[in-house]
């Protein structure tokens, strides 16, 4: 179905493919700043657009349609836009935001912020899991926190400029594990099958197991 | 094909985690400026929190373009109501509490809010039922009923993550399309979940009524050809009686 595959195409721009994507799924994407107009502007009004809910007729009128919206995806989007708002208003924010000597944050690491919040959100639809809790959280060395929870699990992702992305998965009665990962999807979505309950965590863990202090 | 049909059973811990009905309307009924009239009369009915999102439409002609979808939740997020052009979408969330609520809430968007309960093109129904399983008694035909009318006995004696999508006419030509997907995934468990999507078109004198009844027990009955009697009893601790 030719229209099937342009959509795909528009939808799903630049991530690599999850594994188990159900075979109805529909695709969000966002559009990055970057892509769309110069960065300074787009970072200043910490614009994030959302597109959603993909419902072309032809699909509608196949014998296998893809997904209607459920309210499980709208969950998931709702917790995807919540988190990416906060992240817009961090665009915002000036030096010394904090009243001390906080840093200005850098517009690639937030950018990079929506980039992981984006790849959650796509692999939580794909997998049809609902987060407990998706936020973000500023810190003052200029750094953000993009915090995915589920019943069990809870995965931290710390981004800092020109950096890999730091990554703490914290389990019930288990001691928390660190690693770091590229700015990757594919690398993401190791974790985050271990987030969801499908896997152990990935084997490029550096076996760190960070301290409770 | 007889799509299997059964009346409502209430179990006493039901599976069903969401319901939800899609109408899609006579072209015109709902232009985008009026569907933002909408919203006021949605928080007044307790609909109180309020996104908009982009949708993207695609025609074969055109291409893609943009539409705006607004979705309306209630306080504590069990019932949706999502408004997009000439689409109305109800949704019920969470614990299941029977047919009634839903088709309150039916009422609610499409002839309290909406007010186009009789400009309904297409109806769809689809239900989402989802339970976990231990991995160590997990086979496949141990809840699903493999080899019966819809689960090949191709199936039988799976323990892998699994995905069973069957599609049933098309709604253009036939006037119906039915669509069921059974997904198996490994997750803290295993995690087995139906998801049966049923669509009709309404002739000019259908009524919205008797078409969602008819839907309703076609999917019930889809679900019980699904499960097995280890799923009734184990899963969903028998009939209410």
């Amino acid at each position: 179905m030719s229209v099937s595959s342009a959509a795909w195409d528009i939808l799903r721009p630049d991530y690599s493919v999850p594994s188990y994507r159900p075979l109805h799924s529909r695709g969000i994407s966002v559009r990055w700043p970057e892509d769309h107009a110069p960065k300074t502007e787009q970072a200043k009004a910490g614009i994030v657009g959302l597109e959603a809910s993909y419902t072309p007729q032809e699909f509608r009128e196949s014998i296998v349609t893809v997904d209607t919206d459920s309210g499980e995806s709208a969950q998931i989007d709702s917790a995807f836009m919540n988190a990416a708002g906060e992240i817009g208003r961090y665009f915002s924010y000036e030096p010394r935001w904090d009243g001390y000597f906080a840093k200005q944050f850098d517009s690639n690491v937030l950018i990079a912020g929506l980039r992981i919040l984006d790849g959650v959100r796509r692999y939580l639809r794909t997998e049809e899991v609902v987060p407990t809790l998706l936020t973000t959280c500023p810190a003052s060395d200029g750094s953000i926190d993009v915090e995915v929870r589920t019943e069990h699990r809870t995965l931290f992702c710390t981004i800092y400029s020109d950096v890999d992305v730091e990554v703490a998965a914290i389990a019930k009665s288990v001691a928390p594990l660190k690693g770091k990962i590229p700015l990757d999807e594919t690398a993401l979505v190791e974790w985050l099958d271990w987030l969801v309950g499908k896997t152990d965590l990935p084997k490029t863990v550096d076996n760190h197991r960070l301290h409770t202090q | 094909m007889a799509e299997p049909s059964a009346p409502s059973k209430r179990y006493k811990k039901p599976v069903l985690i969401e319901i939800f009905a899609e109408c899609v309307l006579t072209p015109g009924t709902l232009p985008v400026p009026r569907f933002f009239d909408t919203v006021p009369r949605l928080k007044a009915r307790g609909f109180t929190d309020i996104e908009m999102i982009g949708n993207v439409q695609m025609t074969a002609n055109e291409g893609p373009s943009m539409q705006p979808r607004i979705r309306c939740w209630s306080a504590d997020r069990r019932q949706l109501i999502q408004i997009a052009e000439d689409l109305v979408i109800v949704n019920l969330i969470g614990d299941y509490p029977g047919w009634r609520p839903f088709i309150e809430l039916f009422e609610l968007g499409m002839r309290d809010i909406v007010g186009a309960e009789n400009a309904i093109k297409v109806l769809n129904l689809s239900t989402i039922d989802r339970f976990t399983v231990p991995s160590d008694l997990y086979v496949l035909e141990r809840y699903v009923n493999c080899g019966g009318e819809l689960v090949p006995a191709w199936y039988r004696g799976s323990k892998h993550p699994l995905d069973i999508t069957l599609g049933h006419g098309v709604v253009r030509e036939e006037g119906w399309n039915r669509q069921v997907n059974v997904k198996v995934r490994r997750r803290d468990g295993i995690t087995i979940e139906f998801r049966v999507t049923l669509q009709r078109t309404l002739g000019s004198k259908g009524r919205w009524q008797d078409t969602l009844h008819e839907l309703h027990m076609e999917a019930n009955g889809i679900f019980e050809a699904l499960i097995t009697d280890t799923t009734r009893k184990d899963i969903m601790e028998g009939l209410v009686l």
